[in-house]
């Protein structure tokens, strides 16, 4: 005859200030993806992509699966029509999509080091989107200087713009990444 | 946890003898020296999620670029930006954490967590964990400085461990990890907490010549013995004008009023530290843990002893302690508050240590003394003890510390096995009612009226309160 387990003890009491549970954290970024796929309108290969991501960064939140949802959004976008060409509501649904994008890549953040059962301060989350929110705005400004631009320079005046810009890219990424990383070695 | 702490470096223990590395001795935000500051950012990694955001911003603003998509180029833009803010603004130095004993709440064990972050830190990642409570972690906002309250629900008294904090920093949106740190677990000490007793059984005979209980013995203090002719030694302030009037009217003979003297009972509480067993018997092998909200028999003694020490020491008796299992650990007998504490932390520190001899002769106790026996009674000896005690002359009152036991889960043969025990308790506590001494079993809760009955009796019992 077995022994009947003994119960387990009570659990230790934290005085925390104001907390959600650490899985609603977890769940939070896979809801974003979600809402991200949502604002693409795009069809059932999207939705796919957006689940099977969704529930990577749920399950898995070690895994730098966040940080793939940026080129995700970004490579959807390259293959569909300009969306600032769309009018404000394809400006509109871009703003969301950069939003999404990068509230993704911030939550992902703080869930891989959210447990379950864990307890996450609000006061956590709050420093962690602060950032988000000064960054979107000048993101924003800077969408609607594009759209301005666009709007008074048009399409043939972009081809010198195209080459500086990839220029400006290149030398962002030798400034930016560190020399560690190019070559390889120790972080 | 799905992941590992990065950046962790759990084997770092601090060094036993040192202070910790406390804000005093080296500040978190590294405003010490110039040359005691650590390197920008040393200790703090960037995780997989800053690399993997990182090359993907890039990766996006790079395809919008030589595409000619301003509108795939800003797609990456936040991320990018976020993520050169959070290599540029590494915090710098590393997450202290200490932990103290907080004011021990109802019904729990209190600890206090002192934090200090560096600059920079978004949060503190924690984990607090405590035998038989598990663990539990947090992330929590640290502001530089910040303590934590954590009370661990536990009916236990005694020496334990307080609780294991590991902490780590984490910044910037929670891709930056700094070092881990783990504290080693305080011992504490939690006293028991003496509960009241309604009466106090008497010993046989009361001592000295001070105290609260009256003696039969001609002294001062106590309640009007007789009138006796007056003898040289005799106060005049004890003349007793009326009878003397009354009886000698012609004055050739005084009169004293004589009273009885007040005096002191010795307590002896003979606490027998060899088993520390639970209600549960399958817990008594020591192979599981006993639960942190289940009283052990040595907490129910510890909890008995400081009842009954603080009832006698507040009627301004004599009370001393005796260990059964370890010789050493004897409190003279004393009075007071001081005396209070003393049996108090005397009774906290008991705890069963290797494997005592028996012993061939009772403890010797002073006469007079009325010893209180707490024990488990799973073994003879402590009985063997009470019987000689009884047979010498002193009042014993038993208290049987056991707890209520939880037969249910128990295997077949371990029911077999604690029905064998049992009844062999059951004889060593009926031999004891036969030799004369009074049992009283704690776990149960008419003990206060046992008690209760026990003191009644003691005021009936012939000779009681004769002093010698």
């Amino acid at each position: 005859m077995s022994r009947a387990p003994v119960p387990a003890g009570p659990a230790l009491r934290v005085d925390l200030a104001r907390s959600v549970p650490g899985w609603a954290v977890r769940v939070l970024p896979a809801a974003v993806v979600l809402l991200v796929a949502l604002a693409s309108g795009g069809g059932s290969v999207v939705w796919f992509v957006a689940v099977a991501v969704a529930g990577l960064i749920a399950l898995r939140p070690g895994w730098p699966t966040a940080g793939g949802v940026v080129a995700l959004v970004g490579t959807w976008v390259l293959a569909h029509d300009d969306l600032l060409a769309a009018g404000p509501g394809g400006a509109l649904r871009l703003a969301a999509l950069v939003l999404g994008a990068h509230l993704v890549v911030r939550l992902g953040g703080v869930a891989a080091h959210a447990a379950w059962s864990a307890r996450v301060e609000v006061a956590v989350l709050r420093r962690t989107l602060l950032p988000v929110v000064l960054v979107q705005t000048g993101v924003l400004v800077l969408l609607v200087v594009v759209g301005v631009l666009r709007s008074g320079v048009g399409i043939p005046g972009v081809g010198w713009l195209r080459g500086v810009a990839v220029v400006a890219v290149v030398t962002l990424v030798l400034l930016l990444v560190p020399r560690q990383w190019l070559g390889g070695g120790r972080r | 946890m799905t992941d590992s702490w990065s950046g962790s470096r759990w084997g770092e223990e601090r060094p036993p003898d040192g202070p910790p590395p406390g804000p005093s001795s080296r500040p978190p935000g590294g405003a010490g020296g110039r040359d005691d500051l650590p390197a920008l950012g040393a200790g703090w990694l960037a995780g997989r999620h800053l690399v993997w955001s990182l090359a993907a911003s890039l990766f996006v603003v790079g395809l919008g670029a030589v595409a000619g998509r301003p509108d795939v180029a800003l797609v990456g833009v936040g991320p990018l930006v976020a993520a050169v803010w959070a290599l540029t603004l590494r915090p710098r130095g590393e997450v202290w954490v200490d932990v103290e004993q907080a004011a021990t709440a109802s019904g729990g064990i209190g600890a206090r967590l002192l934090l200090a972050a560096p600059p920079g830190t978004e949060a503190v990642r924690l984990r607090v964990a405590r035998p038989g409570h598990g663990c539990v972690e947090a992330l929590v906002d640290v502001p530089l400085t910040r303590t934590v309250e954590v009370v661990a629900p536990s009916v236990r008294t005694g020496p334990q461990d307080l609780v294991r904090v590991d902490g780590q920093g984490v910044g910037a949106g929670g891709h930056l990890t700094g070092p881990a740190t783990r504290t080693t677990p305080p011992p504490v000490t939690v006293l028991p907490r003496p509960g009241t007793m309604p009466a106090l059984p008497l010993p046989i005979r009361l001592r000295g010549l001070t105290g609260q209980h009256p003696s039969r013995r001609p002294g001062e203090g106590g309640d009007l013995r007789d009138v006796h002719p007056f003898q040289p030694g005799d106060s005049l302030r004890r003349v007793d004008w009326r009878v003397t009037a009354r009886r000698s009217p012609r004055g050739e003979q005084l009169y004293a009023r004589r009273t009885f003297a007040l005096a002191e009972a010795h307590v002896t509480l003979v606490v027998d530290s060899r088993d520390d067993v639970g209600p549960d018997p399958g817990t008594w092998s020591g192979h599981a843990p006993v639960r942190p909200v289940d009283a052990t028999s040595l907490d129910l003694a510890r909890h008995a002893a400081a009842t009954v020490a603080r009832a006698y020491l507040a009627a301004g008796d004599r009370v001393g302690v005796e260990d059964l299992g370890v010789r050493l650990r004897t409190l003279r007998p004393g009075g007071g508050r001081n005396q209070l504490d003393r049996v108090i932390h005397q009774l906290a520190v008991l705890r069963p240590q290797g494997d005592p001899h028996p012993r061939v002769r009772p403890p010797q106790l002073p006469s007079g003394t009325l010893v209180y026996l707490f024990s488990t009674f799973l073994d003879a000896e402590a009985a063997t003890l009470a019987s000689l005690w009884r047979r010498s002359g002193h009042r014993v009152v038993v208290v049987d510390v056991l707890p209520a036991l939880r037969r249910g889960g128990l295997p077949g043969r371990g029911r077999l096995a604690l029905r064998i025990v049992e009844m062999e308790r059951a004889d060593r506590l009926t031999d004891l009612v036969t030799a004369g001494c009074e049992v009283v079993r704690w776990a149960d809760d008419d003990a206060a009226s046992r008690v209760q009955l026990l003191a009644r009796q003691s005021h009936r019992r012939p000779g009681v309160g004769v002093g010698r």
